[in-house]
């Protein structure tokens, strides 16, 4: 990969690493929040809730490219490894392929939802149904671009570690 | 249709696709095929995870983050090792205690493996204990986090099967209390056996200490359970005022966590929450396509032709779920069996929160079970020993666990006395 492009990537993954983290620090601070208005202030909040799984439909979409990139999804590699160099190849390589697939399918149905959804209203947040999608639209966009690089090497037979260089 | 369904996830998933990517491109290609608007992928996939009891799972992960940065793994240790460090194959028996109070705290049995076996398994080591002895007995003794409360896997299997996940976090309690008596019964033997030594008697004032050093932490507990057993707060409620409560431990009170450690923490409950969060998202589909293809009812017409009572059902389940554990990762399994089971055991009449817990005390001998066994395979790289040798160990500690699944089979009051009596 050319410098500016690894240069974006990294800016990219920093921007999405932020983001999670100040995801996870309002889903804490929306929920906690809730229960002090329920239950102290007897008021109870009428958007906590949604907001809260609102950040986490976004944290799940996000986060995932950011694993993916990591490799850190659940996987079973232990039938994979028994199997020749060729063979194992042929298998990432379709593995890739799978994956890529699977993102586009994501990110294409996040857009059409998306748009579909504009009109409505989530009823406590005042806010349109088309923000949870819109999560799911950028992750997948990011899955996309991940699974997309995952392809490149594995197509190259390099496995995607030496980018830094 | 479903064969292929199910023929295409299980072949992703042996060539290494992670679970979550395999079962969406297997669904993907299923409404391919039935020519369905492809949208309800991600329509499906974000309903999915837009869920208000999954919102406790992260919100666990990030406590039991926190409490491990924290400094109160070494607190657990210390109190662990004051009750009963003394007696033969002391460290063994302070390894279960330790991972049981620490499991009570974060609820993740990968995570328990790692930060009690990274303090116990080279303590152990270092008093001459076979290093594929402490393997097994770390990877045992970690897989109770999820059935003491609060239990990640409790939380997934509740809100994935629709049932009650206080119930079910109470319901976990006495199997595991069991399992873990199990195991300082067996590890008591065998250190008796080959003379693995116990430690110095502490004594009354060390004890004392211990406790009040871990007195703050050990709250926590009683904060959730009874938060949730006087019904003053829902499961997700008492997930974030546990993240709140160690907060206001780690970073105020014994300040071994700083604000500038808050990106790495971060990045930590990512790593642990994210990947499972994605697959509950995605199997959304899933359960939808299940439930469509009216999959769990072809299935109770197969079992009821097979198992005419509902233990037979129950043994014959487990054996596969025996099986199945061995090679797939446990919330995977959950999540992807769950709906197709529920309204199979429904039919059976069985109490969903004995099935629940039975079903998670099953997934607990998976997780050790060569040659997939992940938290065993966890503790043997800790140990630094080769998995063989730590498979060969963990022999013995399979089949007292064997024994309590069988206890949690033959005795339903075992998992649903304790909820029924709460609630």
């Amino acid at each position: 990969m050319g410098q500016p492009l690894f240069a974006i990537k990294k800016t990219i993954i920093k921007l999405v690493e932020w983001m999670l983290m100040l995801m996870l620090l309002a889903m804490t601070g929306v929920m906690f929040g809730q229960i002090i208005w329920r239950y102290l202030l007897e008021a109870p909040l009428v958007w906590s809730e949604e907001l809260a799984l609102l950040l986490m439909v976004w944290m799940t979409f996000l986060g995932s490219a950011l694993m993916l990139e990591r490799k850190e999804h659940v996987a079973i590699d232990v039938f994979v490894d028994l199997l020749p160099d060729g063979l194992k190849r042929l298998m990432q390589i379709l593995g890739a392929i799978v994956i890529l697939i699977f993102n586009c399918a994501l990110t294409y149905g996040a857009f059409v939802i998306a748009e579909t959804a504009w009109e409505s209203l989530m009823p406590g947040l005042k806010i349109s149904g088309s923000w949870q999608y819109i999560g799911v639209l950028l992750g997948g966009g990011l899955l996309t671009l991940v699974s997309l690089e995952a392809l490149v090497h594995a197509l190259r037979g390099t496995s995607g570690n030496e980018v830094a260089q | 249709m479903s064969i292929v369904l199910f023929i295409l996830l299980f072949g992703l998933i042996i060539i290494n696709v992670p679970i979550a990517f395999a079962i969406g491109f297997a669904c993907l290609t299923y409404l391919w095929f039935m020519d369905i608007n492809l949208a309800l992928v991600a329509q499906r996939s974000a309903a999915g995870i837009y869920s208000y009891p999954f919102l406790a799972l992260p919100m666990f992960v990030f406590a039991g983050v926190l409490m491990e940065h924290g400094g109160i793994t070494q607190r657990m240790m210390r109190l662990a090792n004051a009750m009963i460090g003394h007696i033969a194959g002391g460290l063994a028996a302070v390894t279960v205690c330790g991972s049981a109070l620490f499991g009570a705290l974060s609820g993740s049995a990968i995570g328990d493996t790692a930060a009690i076996g990274s303090i116990m398994i080279p303590a152990m080591k270092a008093k001459r204990y076979a290093a594929g002895f402490a393997a097994a007995l770390q990877g045992c003794s970690g897989v109770l986090a999820s059935l003491i409360p609060p239990s990640l896997t409790m939380v997934i299997l509740g809100a994935t099967g629709n049932i009650s996940i206080a119930g079910l976090l109470i319901g976990g309690l006495v199997p595991g209390i069991l399992m873990a008596a199990a195991l300082i019964t067996i590890s008591f033997i065998i250190s008796k056996r080959r003379g693995y030594g116990g430690g110095e008697r502490a004594g009354l004032r060390e004890f004392i200490a211990a406790l009040s050093d871990s007195v703050l932490p050990l709250l926590l507990p009683v904060i959730i359970l009874g938060g949730i057993l006087g019904g003053i707060v829902t499961v997700t409620e008492a997930a974030v005022l546990a993240v709140v409560y160690a907060f206001l431990l780690s970073v105020v009170i014994y300040r071994e966590v700083k604000i500038s450690d808050m990106m790495a923490i971060s990045m930590k409950v990512v790593r642990i929450a994210v990947p499972v969060q994605l697959i509950v998202a995605i199997s959304h589909l899933f359960a939808w396509i299940i439930t469509t293809e009216q999959i769990p009812q072809q299935l109770t017409g197969f079992f009821s032709a097979v198992a005419p009572d509902p233990l037979t059902f129950l043994i014959l389940l487990n054996f596969l779920l025996l099986l199945l554990g061995t090679f797939m990762e446990s919330n995977a399994l959950i999540i992807i069996l769950i709906p197709i089971l529920m309204p199979v055991v429904v039919q059976y009449g069985i109490d969903p929160l004995h099935f629940g817990v039975m079903f998670v005390v099953n997934l607990c001998i998976g997780a050790n079970t060569p040659p997939l066994g992940v938290t065993l395979m966890t503790a043997a790289k800790i140990a630094d020993v080769r998995f063989a040798e730590a498979s060969r160990a963990v022999l013995p500690f399979l089949a007292a666990m064997l024994l309590v699944l069988v206890l949690t089979i033959l005795f339903p009051q075992l998992s649903t006395f304790l909820p029924h009596l709460f609630m």
